[in-house]
Formats: C-alpha cells, structure tokens, sequence
C-alpha cells in the first residue's frame, strides 16, 4: 500500500514537474530518424521555452515505413499531434487531409516574420523569406499555403574520397562522364584484400533511380524538339504518345536510345542483382569500403559521414555530365544539368489542435532566419530560408539554374505503364536483353494499347472537371461573402478568375486539342518540328534580312 | 337525466390549456429557429462546403431559409448555398433539387447577382456532362448566350460569355473558330475593361490559330498579357509561361525575331529560375545563326 502511495505521488510530483498548471504541451511528428533532426529540434524547442516558459514541445519521430498509417489513425481518431510533417500517404489523401483538418496559413504569408525583427528579413512577408517563394507550401489544388517548409533538398554524388585514392591514385573525384566511365571500368576489375570485386556504383531500387532521373534523363531533353507539340517547353505523357503514334518520334531515336545506353552502363558497375536491393542494403555496402560511389540526397549527408567517421572521409561531387565531344552522348548533350532543388521538411498546424496560435508560433521560430540556420546546421541540411550560411560541407550543393532535363515522359498510364516498367526492370538487370529488344518488344504495344490508355486519360481529365467547379465555387462564395471592392474580395475574385480560365475554360479546349491530334495527327511533320521554322516562315525571314540589309 | 355540463366544462378547460400551451411551444420554436446572424451562419455553410461536408453545409444553408424573413437578402443567399450544394455535393449530387432550387432564386430575386449566377449555374449543369459523353454544344452555347444577354454587365454574365467562347473552340471546326472570333471582336469592343478580357483577347488568340491568323494570334497574346490579372500570394502564377508563348509564337509562326527576343529576354531575366531560361539562351543564339547565315547569303 505505502509502495502504491509513494508510486501514486511520484508519477503525479513527475507529471507536476514535467507540465505544471497553465502549460501548453505542443506535440510534433514527423518521419525523420536521419541523424541530428532530433536533436536539432530539441534544440530550437528549448530556445522557443526561453521566451515562452510555459510551452513544453514534444516530439514524435515514426518511422517512415509506418508514418503515414499512424497519421492517418490519429487524424482520425482526434488525437492527431498539434504541428504535423505531411507525406508518406497518397497525394489525394494528403489533399484531403489539408483541407479537412489542417489550418490555412494564407492570411499570414504576407506578414513578416516577428521572429525575423532582428534581421534584414524584418519587413519582408514570410513567404518572400523562402527559398522558393514558400512554393512547396502552397497546395496549388486548393490555392492555399498548407504548410511551411524548414529545408532544402538536392541530390549528388558521394565517393570514398580514400578508397579513391587507394584504387586509382587520384585525389580529386571525375568531372565528366568519360572520366567517370573509365574510372568505373577500372574499379571493376579490381580485388580487395579477400578477393572481392570493388563496387564502383553503389546500386539499389532507391539508389538507381537517383542515377537514372538526375543523369540519365538528361540525354532525353533533344526529345523535346520532337514532342513539344503545344510548344511549353515540356514533354507531356499525352504529347508524348501522339508524337509516337504519329511517327514524329521513335523509341530509338538518339536521345532515348543514349538514355537506356547510359542506363546500362551504370547498371553493369553496379553490384549484382541490386534491383532486389534496399536503400539500406545499398548504404551498408558504401559504408564496407566495398563501393567507391554512392549517390544519395543531402538529408543522408550528415548520416553519412557520421557512418564514415575514423573509418574513411565521405567527399561530394556533381553528377558527372557528358561533355559535347564525348563520342557516346556528345550530341544529345545541349548543355549542364538543370537543377532546382526543392524545399522540403513541411510542417502544418492540425485543426484538432488545442493550441494552434502558438503550434503556428512555433513553426514560425523555426521558419526565421536565425533558427532555420541553427536547426540545419544541427542537422546538416540545408535551411529554406533565404540568406543563411549553409554547413561547409554543403557547399557543393550550388545549383545549377541554366541546363537541361528529362525529357522522355512514357507513363501514360495503365496496360502500357506496366509494360513499360517490366522491360525496363529486364533491361537494367539482364545485360543480354538489348535496347534494341526493348523497343521492338514495347513500341508496337505503345501504340497499340497506349491509345486505349490514352482515351482513359482524357476522360480522366474531364472527371477533373466537377472537382474544380467544385472548388471554384468555394472561392466564388468567399468572394461574394467578402465586402464589396475590399482587397480581400478582390484577391478572391482574381483567384476566382484566373482559376476559372486555366481549369475549366482552357483546360477543356486543351484536352479537345489533344483528342483532336490523337485522332487527326499533330499540327507537325517530321520534316517541320516544333521548333523548326516552316518554309514559308524561312523565306519571310530571307526576305526581311534582305530588306534590312539594304 | 343528470346535467353532464361540468364534465364539459372540464374538457373545454383541457383543450384551451392545451392549445395554449401549443401556441406557446410553437413561439418558443418559432424563436428558437429565428437564426440571430445569418450572415455567419451562411459563411459556415460555405466553409462546410468547401471542407467537403455537404451534409452540415445543407443544414446550415436550411436553418437560414427558415430562420429569416422570406425572400431577404441572407434567404436568397441561403437558397443559391443549398442549390449549389445540392448540385456538387459527393456522393451524388441532386441535379434536379439543385435546378429547383436555382430555378427559385431567378423566381425571387430578379435581377440580382444571385439571379445571374443562379442562371449561370443552371447551364453549367448542362455543360458537364459525364467523361465518357460530349456536351450538346450547340445547345449549351444557346443558353451562355442567354445568360450574357440577360447580364451583359454583371460578372456571371460575362463568365457565361468566356464559357461559350470555349465551348465555339473546343469543337475545333474553323467555322466554330469564326463564329467565336466576330463574337470576341464584338464583345472586346463593347467591354474593353471586363474582368474577364484577359481571357477574352486568351480564346482570341486561340481562335486566330485555329484561322491560321499568325499575327492575330500574335497580337492577341500581347493584349492577353497586358491584361493577364496576377493572383499575388499564388506562387506558381507569374508571367513565365505568357513569356515563353509570346517568345516562341513570334519566333516561330511569325518570324519576329524582335519580339521573340524581347520576351526569350524578360523571362530569363525576372524568373532567373525558370527550367525554360537553357530554351531560351538557344533560341536567342538560333535567331542569331539564322540572320548571320541569311546576311551572309544575301
């Protein structure tokens, strides 16, 4: 009894201490179990408890093979935590997720920061003080800002910077894809101390498609010359498939063809059946000293030398381009890699919460200048926030603004969407199936059963249709709601406006464009493409020249 | 025969106290149901509405209609909250309720804007038709054109008239095309300030295309872009994609290189991000070679 008693007290003096009388407990989830996010946000909550001493921040790291059923139960159940990280479920449900249970953060967007007072961002409105203009937290579906993001992310190279110099002498890593080629053709006939093959790729589902997507692709974007046909500057999956159907482009022409050659050139210096492979699996093998190259995201960065640490030194490189006289790529290489890295880490404030004035004012210390700095550099990402220093470890993560990018778009959808990624799949892990198998096997089936998946698409688009009248009639509620001519009714009525014009008014002519081009043939020829000038365009041209020069 | 007059007393007794108490009930209901800000409840029907409870939205929306004089602003408001609801409420929305319902608000309030949308509304309906079927475009175009008729200088009205010009380019047939266009010219002429002439001079140059009008189609997308209203706090609006449109329609189908180059320029430098600015650098250095090449030839 007196055991009980004592027990009774000390739980109750423990949960005293812990929370007293007039505390706010914040909760906080997210998925992230990469070295340094936790600590980096126990340390921004206990800054936040200086100035706020009756806030109590907890944090709830699930992992994220589980994150996203776990949301999902405490969304639903009213106990969802007060500042959630939103992902790992399916987009749609993540739409309805937002709109249902998490507050809009629209009307603060345009207030500065009041933790940015000290600094130069002092009167600037918070989403001017991201990276992207706080695009990652705008949810374009319901035209609303969701959620603030507290990193940026970016992908690259890693290499055992020793290993590197054991096997090949070299202090510095390859810089264009010949370099790295032959490097790579030299590791792989190389033993270690047991007698094993050096890996020079690491290789796994997740790891090779990192590969794929940031390098491979790039040989695709001449494809667009091709299959732009509403001229945008972007291959869709529909302009795509009535390029093929057409004739205009093939699967073997030059770009494609130097993507999937690539593809397999990096699958060979991969380690044997790694499609069958986790990301896990893949690190694992890096962190042996078995591999030389490991490509990854810059939230593995710090994990990852953290892993290395006393046993070998982790170095960054770009992912290694083929340059214009490389014999292989140099004619489908119009330029260096595009590339914009996104901002990440989102953050919401659930509806459900009991404090959401001050769950808001929590993201909003941690959205400042100084406190995304701080957390970043704990964790060793890097911040979203404009003007902060960045750990130097990172500085190879500058972005590259003017290049080039994939453009090889196959997913249409259904029966050709399977195929597709059975063939391919063959292909990266069956060196006798040829690329020329490939195409001889998927093209014909494309054109066939892509036109099936391609009318599927189209009604899919029209389903859109009742969605965004739908949603416009939300906004034109607000709108009339609003009072007459005030900036908040005309803010609603040019949402309502441009909304109406781009999802209802064009959007249906688009897509009975395309129907007209599957059906009739595009407005090209393969002797005048989307970014060819016509015959009769040229003698204009000829004869303004002609005039001008006279 | 003994008098039975108190036994009759007593009944008349019960039912007046009866009635009575009815009549008071029916007070203290009639109060209870007056709604005091309907204002705020209207708001919560929408916000209902948009969070995708239609049930709560629909009982908001009813406690309104029953709690405030007939045929009031906030009633009428109410009616078009329950006809819209009723229309594209999931699962199943209630074309015929809601037509009802729109139907009662042009009935009640002629002449208002609620009237207008009401209208508007009701050839919407008419317009979506299900994915795997086509609208009856003829038809629908018949009754935009009497929503605009009706409303020529009301926002409905001038929606209704965009939606028909879509509906005329959507067909895709140059006759559709040239109808479209002398409608445009006539409206663009008659409503140079509309809120909607953005997206006029937009389906402008789209019907210029559809003509094989270059220079039109040029020149309406110039005065698409002059016009093009910016939603501020939308970070993926801006001018970018007017830009590059303009660029490649002036490079391309017209052969001003001038032009082209002016706005391959203007996106290159305010969206220093932009994925398209590596196009752009080459179409500037493609116009170059070609003049340099046509120069040296003449």
């Amino acid at each position: 009894m007196v055991v009980y008693v004592w027990a009774l007290i000390s739980v109750a003096l423990y949960r005293y201490n812990e929370a007293p009388p007039g505390t706010i407990t914040l909760r906080i989830s997210h998925w992230q179990l990469e070295t340094g996010v936790r600590d980096g946000i126990n340390e921004l909550a206990k800054e936040y408890q200086k100035t706020h001493p009756n806030v109590r921040i907890l944090q709830e790291a699930i992992p994220e093979g589980t994150y996203g059923q776990w949301l999902s139960t405490q969304i639903m159940s009213g106990t969802a935590p007060d500042i959630i990280e939103m992902g790992m479920i399916p987009y749609q449900v993540m739409l309805a997720y937002y709109n249902r249970y998490c507050f809009v953060m629209t009307p603060f967007v345009n207030k500065p920061n009041p933790y940015n007072k000290d600094n130069e961002l002092a009167n600037v409105p918070l989403r001017n003080t991201f990276k992207d203009g706080m695009a990652a937290g705008y949810v374009n579906e319901l035209q609303e800002y969701m959620a603030i993001p507290l990193s940026s992310f970016t992908v690259r190279v890693f290499y055992n910077v020793d290993l590197l110099e054991k096997l090949t002498g070299a202090n510095n890593p390859p810089k264009t894809y010949r370099e790295f080629f032959d490097l790579c053709n030299k590791v792989k006939a190389m033993k270690d101390e047991k007698g094993r093959n050096y890996i020079p790729v690491v290789g796994s589902k997740y790891h090779f498609g990192i590969w794929e997507g940031a390098l491979c692709e790039m040989m695709t974007y001449k494809v667009l010359d091709k299959a732009d046909l509403n001229r945008d500057g972007v291959v869709g999956n529909d302009e795509f498939y009535i390029a093929i159907k057409a004739g205009l482009l093939n699967f073997d022409c030059k770009p494609i063809a130097a993507k999937y050659n690539m593809v397999r050139e990096i699958a060979d210096f991969c380690q044997p059946g790694f499609t069958g492979l986790s990301r896990d699996e893949g690190v694992f093998l890096f962190a042996q000293k078995r591999a030389l190259f490991m490509t990854t995201g810059t939230w593995d960065a710090l994990s990852l030398q953290e892993q290395a640490k006393g046993n070998f030194t982790v170095g960054i490189m770009d992912f290694p381009m083929p340059t214009k006289d490389d014999p292989a790529y140099g004619d489908v290489v119009a330029g260096p890699r595009y590339e914009n890295p996104g901002l990440g880490f989102n953050y919401s404030v659930t509806r459900t919460s009991r404090n959401p004035e001050v769950a808001f004012d929590f993201l909003l210390f941690m959205a400042s200048k100084k406190s995304n700095e701080k957390l970043n550099k704990i964790i060793g990402w890097i911040p979203s926030v404009i003007d902060t220093e960045i750990v130097p470890f990172l500085n190879d993560f500058k972005p590259c603004f003017t290049g080039i990018y994939g453009n090889f778009n196959v997913w249409l959808g259904g029966e050709t969407w399977i195929r597709w990624m059975q063939l391919a799949s063959l292909y990266q892990v069956d060196p006798n199936f040829t690329f020329k198998q490939l195409v001889e096997q998927f093209e014909p089936f494309y054109k066939e059963k892509g036109y099936d998946d391609f009318m599927e698409q189209k009604k899919n688009n029209k389903r859109v249709i009742p969605v965004n009248e739908r949603f416009l009639t939300g906004i034109r509620s607000q709108a009339l709601l609003s009072k007459n001519d005030s900036p908040e009714a005309n803010s609603f009525w040019i949402k309502y406006r441009t909304q109406t014009r781009d999802r209802q008014v064009f959007y249906e002519i688009w897509v009975s464009t395309q129907m007209h081009w599957v059906n009739e043939g595009p407005p090209f020829t393969n002797e005048y493409g989307p970014y060819e000038y016509s015959p009769e365009l040229l003698a204009k041209i000829k004869e303004r020249v002609k005039k001008e020069k006279k | 025969m003994k008098s039975n007059r108190p036994f009759q007393i007593l009944i008349i007794v019960l039912i007046l106290i009866t009635v009575a108490f009815a009549a008071v009930f029916f007070l203290i209901e009639k109060k209870k149901s007056k709604v005091e800000k309907p204002a705020e409840v209207i708001a919560a029907g929408w916000l209902q509405f948009k969070m995708g409870e239609y049930k709560q939205a629909i009982k908001l929306f009813q406690k309104v209609l029953d709690g405030v004089p007939e045929n009031s602003d906030e009633q009428i408001q109410a009616l078009y909250g329950l006809g819209c609801t009723n229309w594209l409420k999931l699962p199943g929305g209630d074309k015929e309720k809601a037509a009802e319902l729109f139907n009662e608000v042009i009935k009640r309030a002629p002449g208002s804007d609620y009237d207008a949308w009401s209208m508007l509304a009701l050839v919407r309906m008419l317009h979506m038709v299900p994915a795997d079927q086509t609208p009856d475009y003829p038809k629908v175009r018949d009754e935009y054109q009497k929503v605009y008729e009706k409303f020529p200088d009301k926002i409905a009205g001038h929606e209704a008239f965009i939606y028909m010009i879509g509906a005329y380019l959507a067909a895709f047939t140059k006759e559709d095309a040239v109808i479209a266009k002398k409608k445009l010219d006539e409206f663009l002429k008659a409503h140079p300030d509309s809120p909607f002439v953005s997206s006029a001079w937009g389906l402008c140059s789209r019907a210029c295309e559809t003509l094989g009008d270059k220079q039109g189609q040029l020149d309406a997308k110039l005065k698409e872009l002059e016009k093009r209203e910016i939603d501020p706090a939308n970070p993926f609006m801006d001018n970018a994609n007017a830009y590059w449109s303009i660029a490649v329609v002036a490079e391309f189908e017209v052969g001003d290189f001038e032009t082209a180059r002016k706005y391959y320029k203007l996106m290159m430098k305010e969206y220093p991000m932009e994925r398209r600015n590596f196009g752009a650098m080459r179409a500037l250095e493609r116009m170059d070679a070609l003049e340099a090449k046509l120069k040296a030839e003449n």
